[in-house]
């Protein structure tokens, strides 16, 4: 089933197979994420894509051990250049965090530490990871500040997270993700919080550095508009699966599952003609998923439902140059963009 | 003919519901070395609101579009300005005779949870202005709010849930329906859609334009997002560290915008389908307890002369109904 029969190329960079999470709670139990396959290339930008609760960001925190032990159970394997991520030792997921993978957050002023200053925290990492002294390691952050862009680098480094603007917050965090030049970028809504105008200058900013590094780039997003910005590929999530996966560019001109479809159509654009009135809706909500939960996940919100839909979870079928589509209906929905439909 | 007398041109002649004519807003702040500086959050903004308009305020930011829609209900007291709600000036009225005057116009925001009491039923939440105004008997107060449930699209069955049993699609309709209990003229909504999700985002835009078309409401509509503002307004107003940069009909501001920021937000708005490469707009909004000289703009501005570090240009009437300030504004070519 999924994608794991899909051949490892020799540029794949993480190869994740089967991936679940299920979390317990005095409630009962939920399956966050059920069972999704991917890969990234070097060099390649890949884009998880879905609304809240889908999924996207537990599995990359899984992938990286950020889950609470004592009620996130993970299962599945998730290969970095060879190296088996889920159940490695605490100790060795430490050397590889920021060292092979990093991440960076929506909110960087969560992940930055308010008492210390720009310089110190991008050190920390040159010093803990690749050794250097503490005063190679600040002149090696100015380099790093300029890199990302940040005007006067010499004289930021002693600046505290609060004297920047949210902008320039998310270069640092950039430019700690990027310190020892890792194999994967993970960025999980690096855009969400920041202004158009600064989103557009990040975007970029990530697109220039992943040219420059060869890094894979995991970007994790809500945003088709982001995904249009800068991904190659695009998996679509639904309550846990990847229910659509193609390059971004036919995955925009010819959506196949009837979420990503209701996705598009949902999404207010700028370039559509000014049409003031109602949007398409996606009626509902999204349901909570368990290991017992049987059929597909959309299916009491499509208006493509059949029997089938409700009785057997659909597999991941290939339509073709890579575009992989999990619906039993996919070949009777018509294949025309979206706004031809709408 | 000024910026505040002009609406909809199709609605010159009928009284706007809501006229603001050179607002200022201007708050002391601390700056990080101790002195006092002052921060013109609104610059001198003007506008109207015909009956039944949907206005946006478009703005990133610490543009003061937030600012704006406070100080129009009187949350934040103007410092200079007028305010006219129906014909009545209501910039100075006193605290107690407000009451009345909130009746006209509710405020919607962007996240319900925090504007919503968490040990409060949802019944009681919708009905509290209804005491508060001492408007309605007991059990006419429950039929209204059963009638506000079921026109935001939730049932009866919701009443007696707390705000924590709702998803945030769910909280916004109730605090929409909160705002309609008094039935209100003018709602003014700041980001009401902005931490939802697309397809709940999409709901909620439809129920908002619903209710405008049975209620005939008229809509102070402030966002950060100009595809969520094309979807819903009939006019747009842009505004950039505190002043009004660009006011126009939607379609002709989206088709042609007149002032480089506008057409720079557009720019770099993420679209699924681009023609031609994005250029960012390079740096970031100036501190607005230390505006520019001359044009706020100038420092990003790709068109700048010494004419713009000089000389703050006024918004000028450029076009029937296109208003921009702007010295050297495109030609929309």
């Amino acid at each position: 089933m999924q994608a794991s029969d899909t051949s490892t190329a020799p540029r794949d960079l993480l190869m994740v197979r089967d991936l679940r999470v299920e979390f317990q709670s005095q409630r009962g139990s939920a399956l966050v994420v059920d069972g999704i396959s991917y890969n990234v290339r070097a060099g390649e930008t890949v884009a998880l894509v879905g609304e809240s609760g889908c999924g996207k960001s537990v599995s990359s925190m899984a992938l990286l051990g950020l889950l609470a032990r004592s009620t996130a159970r993970v299962s599945g394997q998730a290969l970095l250049g060879g190296a088996e991520l889920i159940g490695m030792p605490p100790r060795a997921l430490e050397d590889v965090r920021g060292r092979d993978i990093s991440m960076i957050f929506q909110e960087p002023m969560t992940s930055l530490n308010p008492s210390l200053t720009v310089g110190t925290q991008i050190a920390e990492v040159l010093q803990r990871h690749r050794g250097l002294s503490v005063r190679q390691a600040l002149a090696e952050a100015v380099g790093l500040l300029s890199l990302v862009q940040i005007p006067n680098p010499a004289r930021r480094v002693f600046d505290y997270p609060h004297h920047l603007s949210g902008g320039q917050r998310q270069r640092v965090m950039i430019a700690i993700a990027i310190a020892c030049r890792p194999k994967l970028l993970i960025a999980d809504e690096p855009t969400t919080a920041l202004d158009v105008t600064i989103q557009a200058q990040i975007l970029d900013l990530l697109a220039e550095l992943q040219q420059r590094f060869g890094m894979g780039l995991l970007l994790i997003t809500h945003d088709l508009g982001v995904v249009a910005e800068i991904a190659d590929r695009a998996l679509v999530m639904y309550a846990g699966r990847i229910v659509e996966e193609a390059e971004a560019r036919e995955l925009f001109a010819h959506p196949r599952h009837p979420y990503t479809r209701g996705l598009m159509a949902a999404r207010p654009q700028v370039t559509a003609s000014h049409r003031r009135g109602r949007l398409a809706e996606i009626p509902g909500s999204v349901p909570i998923r368990t290991a017992q939960s049987v059929g597909c996940a959309f299916a009491e919100r499509c208006s493509y439902v059949q029997p089938r839909c409700r009785a057997e979870t659909p597999a991941q079928a290939d339509k073709g140059r890579g575009h992989r589509v999990a619906c039993w209906q996919a070949d009777a929905i018509p294949r025309l963009p979206v706004e031809a439909v709408a | 003919m000024t910026i505040a007398e002009t609406t909809m041109p199709t609605a010159t002649c009928t009284q706007p519901i809501l006229q603001v004519e050179e607002l200022h807003t201007h708050f002391a702040a601390r700056h990080a070395s101790g002195g006092r500086r002052l921060v013109r959050a609104v610059d001198g903004v003007s506008f109207s609101i015909a009956p039944g308009e949907t206005l946006a305020v478009v703005g990133e930011s610490g543009c003061g579009k937030s600012t704006v829609g406070r100080t129009v209900v009187r949350l934040i007291n103007p410092t200079s300005g007028r305010i006219v709600l129906e014909g009545e000036d209501i910039t100075r009225t006193r605290e107690k005779q407000l009451r009345p005057l909130r009746r006209k116009m509710q405020m919607v925001f962007q996240d319900p949870y925090s504007s919503l009491d968490p040990h409060m039923t949802v019944g009681e939440a919708i009905a509290e202005p209804l005491e508060i105004h001492g408007l309605l008997d007991r059990s006419r107060r429950r039929a209204r709010v059963l009638e506000l449930l079921e026109r935001v699209g939730l049932g009866a069955q919701y009443l007696d849930r707390y705000p924590h049993e709702f998803s945030g699609g769910q909280r916004q309709r109730v605090g929409i329906a909160r705002a309609l209990t008094l039935n209100p003229k003018l709602i003014i909504a700041d980001e009401p859609v902005s931490a939802l999700d697309v397809s709940i985002q999409a709901q909620v835009i439809n129920l908002l334009l619903d209710l405008q078309q049975q209620l005939g409401l008229a809509y102070l509509f402030i966002s950060h997002d100009l595809a969520v503002v094309r979807h819903i307004s009939d006019r747009v107003a842009v505004m950039y560290l505190g002043r009004i940069v660009e006011l126009a009909a939607t379609e002709q501001l989206f088709a042609a915008p007149l002032h480089p920021y506008t057409d720079a937000l557009l720019a770099s708005a993420p679209r699924t389908s681009r023609k031609g490469s994005r250029k960012p707009l390079s740096g970031e909004v100036p501190d607005p307890a230390n505006p520019p000289a001359g044009c706020a703009f100038h420092p990003r501005c790709r068109f700048a002369q010494a004419r713009c570090r000089a000389e703050a240009p006024p918004l000028r009437d450029l076009a029937p109904g296109r208003f921009a300030g702007c010295h050297f504004p495109l030609t929309g070519t």
